[in-house]
């Protein structure tokens, strides 16, 4: 995982290069080869003068090849890559740093440098005189772009000088990973785009890229990370779901919702605690969300709301998070509630959580709890969906209704701990606030000892 | 009544029309709140010391925006101005150094484009006057900038076959006349660097001719002679720019020569008739170069009938719409496009550009690879060496980027149109697949400011050829030190010359040498006349003149 902390900069390097070419043959493996050719050429331009790189909002153009840029005085073979900064505007969420520091495990928010991928028109290696060829043997006309998206982790004193040989190995790498994903793929005439896409993985502190075809099923591609799931050596967890792709700076700064946020306050310690938490990611629903006035009677919906953000996020759904309206109107069609419920502050239950999951293809288990001191009972079984599903589960007490998205207890003094969302925050989407007031590690007494609880906790489909 | 407020303006300096209005509500608000005069007035008129200026204003206390008519008057520090509205009102008031700006920018349209004339062709057409070469017509070359256009080259028509003089009242121009001169035209415009344009005609009128005779013909010249240069084009012009043409008038019997100007995209806005100035252009103008690698490859579906042929270059756009977009550096720097080119110092050293792909925008939603298919391909390859010429020292680095682009797009179609109508004249039409050379661009510095044209050739040419295209079509007397080989010359630092001789036996017909001016053979494919090669001109009649 990508540290929360970390001086580490990201250089990001984005471009559409054009593949334009004309084959002679027109059957699968004659268009395979001549992608496969088309994009060695393209390998090569990368490794000649004629790459450049273009810093973002910036004045600063780079030619990695020969070590040479537009800032010569700023920007020398030996300085450090810090020196950068200066240059060429960041990508960073800053407002993690406002985040009060008493709540939250330390956070240096990551700083990520774009660059664009250019091509110079104008370096040729050698002059040729204009030459016009009529050939009489094409017969096919290719013309795709490429989305190249490469992420290369540098430490701010590593020197300039090296950083550039990093970049184009870097994308010689991708744009050779993305002719494997063309050979592999290409069926007949059709030759899907390959996509770049980022996942944290658990062992490794930088980002891993995966080139996937465009126009595929998560199903279809399962094969597919099945192997990469052998090659990293990875849990039968998904990690590699497209869906889960890391959220840089900027996509999280232009996300209405919150994403994932128990993972910036710290848990408890490890020394007495075995801690089970959620896995992957979710956005955070609440009270009075997207102008919607549920004070008091929402909080079933919002939950239900998180817990399909959580579907979304893996992969295993692609819908918009439906309003308290369409959950509403779901609970009629499965014929649970009658008609009049559309447009009421009616509560709703476990019960009905777990019949909108249904009309999603989710299905869930239902917990009962007599009164509200057994719930430290219902600690294992918990810890075991938490760790085997993962999926954030839902509290429905009679006043309200929580999300639950872990657990933690202590083997000696048998003291449990529950990591609650508060789905009645009715404050700003903003992290600072957000994390002050509607995620925390409750104590047992968070719970009424007296009244009864009914938990839904959904289920993970299998696979990966 | 209400005192003026504080304002807040937004300039738009385009702004055009006073469709945009304040909704009346927005308007009955202001007037309530008593800060504002009804009146009514439209300010468009030029009074003798008031000029409108049409802005975009914004009202900071009632947000009202509009189009404002700022009238100057003199003598105040502000200037007074009035959106008019439905009757109604705002008074406004644009400080002196803001309505400057503005005042510069509509310049051009409220006072009219001026013409200068450089020292060159005013001595050209003078000389014609002289010798009394009535009825002589030619073409205009030089450039248009935002607010003047500046004329930096003349030259006649060459006769046509038989040394057939053209009729001494141009009203007496039939339509074969007009396409003659157009065609003059379109071959002069391939011969032009980035910048340089054809700008019009100009006519010596002969001295018993009214002014009321011909307008029609000037304006069908005009219109003819731009169609002609723009069938040499990959690109057009912009909006922006002004779409005059103009028909230049010599007067036999006086010192003055007037400048008829035509709007080729509003046919119905008035003829001006201007004065030209005179100045004399010889201080050096900016030169921007760019050397550029070309390597296109156009399919051409099977169902084309001719799957080799000047149809194929259609297939150019796509390249040429990249080549327009893409970005820049000028010597080695990243320049903003409104900065000054020469950074306002007075020496101007060529300046050296760099193209960079401009960044390609990935296609959200596209799944799968374009694959077509086609029944042949006709592959452009090579690089070639690419001039543009900026006048004075205020020209934004926009512009000059905007010529040198426009300068390698012409070249590269240039040269290909001539390989294939070269094809034609070898009856080499739907050939068999080779590879096919194009010419060489050679430039001739011509002018004392630098400014260069350029010809097309194969580096065994001498320069003999050269001198007489330069003799027929520009009627300039080339001297060989003139010229400036810098493609040939990189070609051989830099270069493969590898293909050059297996080509040789390619080429049909061994008529290898003087293949790149046969403009005898290109006159016939465009079905107008002859132009020889060799021009001698004689004139007959009461000419004093002599035989060249």
């Amino acid at each position: 995982m990508v540290p929360l902390d970390t001086d580490d900069l990201l250089f990001r390097i984005r471009g559409g290069l054009y593949l334009d070419g004309i084959l002679n043959k027109t059957d699968e493996n004659g268009i395979k080869g001549g992608m496969s050719e088309a994009i060695k050429n393209l390998i090569a331009k990368v490794n000649s003068q004629s790459f450049v790189l273009f810093g973002w909002e910036s004045s600063l153009y780079v030619w990695p090849k020969s070590h040479s840029n537009t800032l010569p005085t700023e920007l020398q073979e030996d300085s450090t890559c810090k020196s950068i900064l200066k240059l060429v505007p960041i990508e960073v969420n800053d407002y993690l740093k406002r985040i009060p520091a008493r709540k939250s495990v330390k956070i240096k928010p990551l700083k990520v440098v774009n660059l664009e991928l250019l091509f110079e028109l104008t370096r040729p290696d050698v002059f040729e005189i204009v030459t016009i060829h009529n050939d009489k043997n094409s017969r096919i006309h290719f013309r795709l772009i490429l989305p190249v998206d490469v992420v290369v982790f540098a430490n701010p004193e590593d020197e300039w000088g090296q950083l550039q040989e990093q970049f184009v190995k870097a994308v010689s790498a991708q744009l050779y990973e993305m002719d494997q994903c063309i050979q592999r793929f290409t069926k007949g005439k059709s030759v899907p785009i390959p996509q770049a896409f980022h996942f944290e993985l658990p062992e490794s502190n930088a980002l891993t890229t995966v080139i996937y075809p465009a126009g595929y099923t998560e199903k279809d591609l399962e094969p597919l990370r099945k192997e990469l799931h052998h090659k990293f050596s990875l849990q039968d967890k998904p990690y590699l779901r497209r869906s889960m792709a890391y959220s840089f700076p900027n996509d999280d700064l232009s996300n209405k919702y919150l994403k994932t946020i128990h993972k910036y306050i710290p848990s408890p310690s490890s020394d007495e605690f075995q801690v089970f938490v959620v896995y992957g990611s979710y956005t955070f629903h609440h009270y009075l969300q997207d102008d919607i006035n549920d004070g008091g009677w929402g909080c079933a919906y919002r939950t239900l709301q998180t817990i399909l953000s959580w579907y979304n996020h893996q992969g295993y759904i692609n819908v918009p998070i439906p309003t308290h309206e369409k959950i509403q109107k779901i609970l009629v069609t499965a014929g649970d509630k009658g008609p009049s419920i559309v447009g009421s502050t009616d509560w709703i239950g476990s019960f009905e959580i777990r019949s909108v999951l249904n009309s999603f293809g989710i299905t869930s288990k239902i917990m009962n709890i007599r009164a509200g001191s057994e719930l430290v009972l219902a600690a294992r079984e918990l810890a075991e969906h938490f760790e085997v599903q993962g999926t954030p589960v839902m509290v429905g007490g009679e006043p309200l209704a929580h999300t639950l998205l872990g657990v933690a207890w202590n083997e000696e003094t048998g003291a449990v701990k529950f990591l609650v969302l508060d789905a009645h925050y009715t404050g700003e989407d903003d992290w600072a606030s957000v994390i002050d007031k509607a995620i925390e590690w409750k104590d047992e007494d968070f719970w009424d000892p007296l009244e009864p609880y009914n938990l839904c906790l959904p289920q993970r489909p299998q696979g990966v | 009544m209400g005192r003026v407020g504080r304002w807040r303006f937004r300039f738009d300096l385009n702004a055009q029309s006073a469709r945009d209005q304040p909704s009346a509500a927005a308007l009955r608000r202001a007037l309530r709140a008593g800060r504002y005069e009804i009146k009514c007035a439209r300010g468009r008129e030029k009074e003798r010391n008031r000029i409108s200026i049409p802005i975009k204003t914004e009202c900071v206390s009632c947000g009202a925006s509009g189009i404002s008519y700022v009238q100057e008057i003199k003598h105040c520090n502000h200037s007074k101005g009035s959106i008019l509205r439905k009757g109604v009102l705002h008074r406004i008031s644009v400080p002196k150094q803001l309505q400057a700006a503005a005042l510069k920018q509509t310049t051009s349209d409220t006072m009219g484009r001026s013409y200068v004339i450089g020292e060159y062709s005013e001595k050209y057409l003078k000389r014609l006057k002289a010798e009394e070469r009535y009825g002589t017509t030619g073409i205009l070359l030089g450039q248009i900038t935002p607010v003047k256009t500046y004329i930096v080259f003349a030259a006649r028509t060459p006769l046509k076959d038989h040394a057939e003089l053209p009729p001494e009242n141009p009203n007496e121009m039939n339509a074969s006349d007009i396409e003659w001169v157009s065609e003059h035209a379109r071959q002069v415009s391939r011969m032009l660097p980035g910048g340089i344009l054809v700008l019009g005609v100009f006519l010596i009128r002969p001295p018993k001719m009214t002014k009321e005779e011909a307008h029609d013909i000037f304006r069908k010249l005009a219109t003819a002679v731009e169609a002609a240069a723009a069938k040499e084009r990959l690109w057009s012009f912009t909006e922006e720019e002004p779409a005059e043409r103009v028909v230049l008038q010599v007067y036999a019997d006086s010192k003055k020569m007037k400048v008829r100007a035509y709007d080729l995209h509003n046919p119905q806005t008035p003829i001006k008739m201007l004065d030209c100035k005179s100045s004399s252009l010889t201080a050096p103008w900016q030169v921007v170069e760019a050397t550029i690698n070309v390597e296109v490859y156009i399919p051409v579906p099977a169902s084309a009938e001719q799957q080799f042929d000047k149809n194929s270059l259609k297939g150019l756009n796509s390249w040429a719409k990249q080549i327009m977009q893409s970005t820049y550096l000028i010597n080695g720097q990243f320049k903003e496009p409104d900065s000054l080119l020469g950074e306002g110092s007075k020496k101007k050293l060529p300046a050296e550009v760099q193209f960079l792909t401009a960044p390609v925008p990935i296609a959200e939603g596209e799944v799968d690879a374009l694959i077509e298919d086609c029944g042949s391909s006709v592959g452009v390859k090579g690089t070639v060496r690419c001039r543009a010429y900026l006048h004075g020292s205020k020209s934004k680095v926009k512009d000059a980027i905007q010529a040198l682009k426009r300068d390698v797009l012409n070249t590269v179609y240039i040269r290909c149109e001539m390989v294939f109508e070269d094809q034609i004249l070898n009856k080499n039409v739907g050939g068999d697949s080779g590879i096919l050379k194009a010419p060489h661009r050679v430039f001739a510095s011509v002018l004392p400011s630098g400014v260069a044209f350029c010809d097309y050739g194969f580096s065994d040419e001498g320069s003999k050829e050269l001198e007489e295209r330069y003799k027929e079509l520009l009627d300039y007397e080339l001297h060989p030190a003139q010229l400036d080989r810098a493609e040939e010359i990189m070609l051989e630092e830099l270069g493969t010359e590898g293909l050059q001789d297996k080509d040789l036996s390619k080429r049909a017909g061994g008529q290898y040498a003087s293949e790149g001016f046969k403009y005898k053979g290109v006159a016939a494919a465009a079905g107008v006349g002859v132009i020889a090669v060799a021009v001698s001109v004689i004139y007959f009649g009461n000419f004093i003149g002599e035989s060249a």
